[in-house]
């Protein structure tokens, strides 16, 4: 038993000596010193972007699976609210606003043909869109 | 008139006109940088800090072999450093002292770090941030220094100051009088505190095992 622990304490000792070879990186805090102790704030963003610039971009970045894992999970009421933006920021145009205006108008008129009791003279033509004599209204009214 | 006449014709060089002479400070001893650091000469520290920071990070390295705390180990070393020079006492060297601040700055970080145990229970968003950079310091000091990662994370397991005695005994090969000397414990503490940190090491490595490298 004695020995076991022995053997362990060795390993490790052995682990330490490996560890006493190993060199520290270098590192120059001065600029951090100067503005701790100067209370300078521009130096200490000097002494950030300092050791900013020693740092390296990472090599291997692939993004794709995160990509394809966003738009997968993105829940379908978004793309209807990117819709609804659309028109609306659509409607904000002059001309939509008056091609919207002209739609509304001829829809009113449509509707109010459309309830006017039929004449003797018009009853025949009333069952065919023919009997109206302007092709939109026609359309309006019967659909055809 | 007198001050119309160019310096160089009455015996001064030009150069030194445009840059007069001021104390090299690279070339003064150490007590020399103290005493005018004392006076809030920055430029004076500065060249200390110059001086001393390769043997200061040298040391702290084998508390913290993770880059980003072992920079702030090494500055708050040398501020602590500044704020205590007047209790520098010329009669002993200055790399010494120095040396003591940053020992005892490191049994600090270990005391630390004993008290506030890796925990994912804190979810704040700052919390995360330094758990992930703690994890990039990590794996980047595997990568470079994998025996002193290993050895701490061993030790890690140990109280404060077992893990400080071991880290000077084993890391730093540093004799137990020296180790004494620098904690301010007697030599026989020193010795029985060295004895028990070992006792409680074997017993650690028996129940979790060590890495075979």
């Amino acid at each position: 038993m004695e020995s076991h622990d022995f053997d362990e304490l060795k390993s490790f000792e052995e682990l330490a000596a490996r560890a006493r070879n190993e060199k520290a990186p270098d590192v120059d805090v001065r600029l951090y010193v100067k503005a701790a102790l100067t209370g300078d704030a521009l130096t200490g963003f000097e002494a950030t972007a300092a050791k900013s610039r020693r740092e390296e971009a990472p090599a291997d970045i692939d993004v794709r699976l995160l990509v394809r894992a966003a738009l997968l999970t993105a829940p379908s009421g978004e793309n209807s609210s990117d819709w609804m933006d659309v028109l609306l920021r659509a409607f904000r145009l002059p001309v939509m606003r008056l091609a919207m205006t002209a739609c509304f108008v001829a829809l009113f008129i449509a509707s109010t043909a459309a309830n006017k009791p039929p004449t003797t003279a018009t009853a025949a033509a009333a069952d065919s869109a023919a009997g109206l004599e302007d092709p939109v209204m026609a359309f309006l009214v019967t659909g055809e | 008139m007198r001050f119309n006449r160019p310096m160089t014709e009455i015996g001064i060089a030009e150069e030194c006109v445009q840059n007069p002479p001021v104390a090299d400070e690279s070339q003064m001893e150490d007590a020399e940088l103290v005493k005018l650091a004392r006076e809030g000469d920055l430029g004076a520290f500065d060249e200390i800090v110059r001086r001393h920071q390769d043997n200061i990070t040298g040391l702290l390295f084998r508390f913290c072999p993770h880059r980003s705390d072992l920079e702030d180990l090494v500055q708050e070393t040398m501020i602590k450093a500044f704020k205590n020079l007047s209790k520098w006492k010329e009669t002993a060297p200055f790399t010494s002292w120095l040396k003591k601040i940053a020992v005892n700055t490191g049994y600090d970080y270990f005391r630390k770090k004993s008290r506030q145990p890796a925990s994912l229970a804190d979810s704040s968003g700052e919390a995360n941030e330094i758990a992930l950079e703690q994890l990039e310091d990590r794996a980047e000091a595997r990568r470079r220094s994998p025996y002193t990662e290993e050895v701490q994370r061993l030790l890690a397991t140990l109280p404060a100051d077992d893990r400080t005695v071991l880290t000077l005994q084993y890391l730093h090969d540093m004799p137990l009088q020296e180790i004494a000397d620098q904690m301010d414990w007697g030599l026989s503490k020193t010795k029985i505190k060295s004895f028990r940190a070992k006792r409680k090491l074997k017993e650690k490595l028996k129940t979790y095992g060590i890495s075979r490298f």
